[in-house]
């Protein structure tokens, strides 16, 4: 604790202090308004690097785009090319692989006596399901060949009779 | 005004002159700064109050013109110390709480004196009160002289700077003498908690005032002061230093010592 105490009327500032510390707050401020500025203009800096860097990418990203779309279009043309060719091999390959005679065998196998077939329609592209007409002798035996059939999705469109023989247009799952 | 006190610095006197109740002493050179000040020349005179235009030019006839810093001793001086719970930091609000405390124990018209009052704490002011046409007539003889005044102290508060300066040897209180004009100034860490001012021309009369103080302080302020240090110009003041020390020990008040008031106003010892 110091008491300043100085009642004198005609007291004498120490210009040269003063100044001195005036010239040193001077001096204070503009280094700091120096290092502010520095800094803003480096920050300027890094952002104008990293605004050019990811415009270098754009520009990576938009030429790897095109090089996509060019190979797209390429690709497209061998599809094009070779699409006719390749669906037909497809449908061979499926053809030889589907399996008629198993699930003809089938089919006899599940057939009750009394019931046949009338008309068969399979196909490669209806996979496991199989359109048949079937025949019965009497209703009865066409509901006997009904419940073996429910087991296999049986799906009945049509039921018809002439002379005696009992007819349905159904259709199974044969797996 | 916050940037007068603590950004506007002011030139240091040259030359300091002390003027006590019969004599003057005057420190100058080898120094620039206070403390390498030495006593160049002391002489008779009567005290600033009562002194005339003539008396006061023929003694400060010999003095050098230069800056000059003056330090009188406390006869003029009012002091008050007080404490508040809170200061505030605006000097308009801070100047209108002190003198409203003031005047209930100072009932003159304090138009009429110059009045300062230096924070010592966050609570605690010490309250200086000179009569204004004193202060200006003190101007117009150092004016009227060719002599710059460009600084006016009081001992009393010098010597609380001094003491405060001292840390852990600081004492509980101060005893300053300057022939009959006496001054105690209690102190706790330095910072002052009460002053009281006397008039003693014995030592006799000198130590029962002090006595008379000291448990005035310990029933009042509950604090029980053990040291002391007397500050007085040993080669102007007939006293029996030693009669105050011996009596002061009876009251188990432990004396630092005798203090040339030279030492404490220039070197802070």
């Amino acid at each position: 604790m110091k008491i300043r105490y100085n009642i004198a009327n005609n007291k004498k500032i120490d210009y040269l202090r003063f100044g001195g510390i005036t010239l040193l707050l001077i001096v204070f401020s503009i280094l700091f308004v120096w290092i502010g500025v520095n800094q803003l203009a480096l920050s300027a800096l890094d952002f104008q690097r990293e605004k050019n860097e990811l415009a270098g990418y754009k520009d990576k990203i938009e030429q790897i785009n095109q090089r996509e779309a060019e190979q797209n279009k390429a690709v497209d043309l061998i599809k094009a090319k070779w699409g006719g060719k390749r669906t037909f091999l497809n449908q061979l390959i499926d053809s030889r692989l589907y399996p008629y005679i198993g699930k003809l065998d089938k089919l006899e196998s599940l057939l009750p006596a009394g019931v046949f077939v009338k008309r068969i329609q399979l196909s490669v592209r209806s996979g496991d399901t199989v359109n048949v007409t079937i025949g019965a002798v009497s209703a009865q035996k066409l509901l006997q060949a009904y419940k073996v059939f429910l087991a296999h999705d049986l799906v009945i469109s049509n039921e018809t009779e002439a002379q005696g023989v009992f007819q349905a247009v159904i259709s199974l799952t044969l797996n | 005004m916050v940037i007068d006190k603590y950004f506007i610095y002011y030139k240091q006197p040259r030359q300091y002159i002390y003027w006590g109740e019969n004599y003057v002493d005057v420190y100058g050179m080898p120094g620039t700064e206070k403390k390498g000040m030495k006593k160049i020349k002391t002489f008779q005179s009567p005290s600033l109050t009562d002194i005339s235009p003539e008396d006061f030019k023929s003694a400060v006839m010999e003095l050098p013109r230069i800056d000059t810093g003056l330090i009188l001793n406390s006869t003029p001086f009012i002091f008050n110390i007080f404490d508040f719970d809170k200061i505030p930091f605006q000097e308009n609000l801070k100047k209108d709480l002190v003198e409203w405390r003031l005047k209930k124990v100072f009932p003159e018209n304090l138009g009429e004196y110059e009045h300062q009052f230096p924070v010592m704490t966050r609570t605690r002011v010490l309250s200086i009160l000179i009569k204004k046409n004193l202060k200006e007539k003190i101007e117009t003889l150092f004016e009227e002289n060719n002599i710059p005044l460009i600084g006016v102290a009081n001992s009393t508060v010098e010597s609380i700077n001094s003491m405060s300066g001292m840390k852990k040897s600081c004492p509980d209180f101060f005893i300053e003498i300057d022939k009959s004009l006496t001054l105690l100034v209690f102190m706790e860490k330095g910072v002052p908690y009460y002053v009281r001012k006397f008039r003693a021309g014995q030592a006799e009369d000198l130590t029962a005032e002090t006595i008379k103080t000291i448990n005035f302080v310990k029933n009042s302020y509950a604090k029980i002061p053990r040291s002391c240090l007397i500050v007085a110009d040993r080669s102007h003041t007939e006293l029996d230093f030693q009669m105050v020390e011996n009596q002061l020990a009876n009251v188990q008040v432990g004396s630092l010592g005798v203090s040339d008031k030279e030492k404490i106003l220039f070197t802070g010892k």
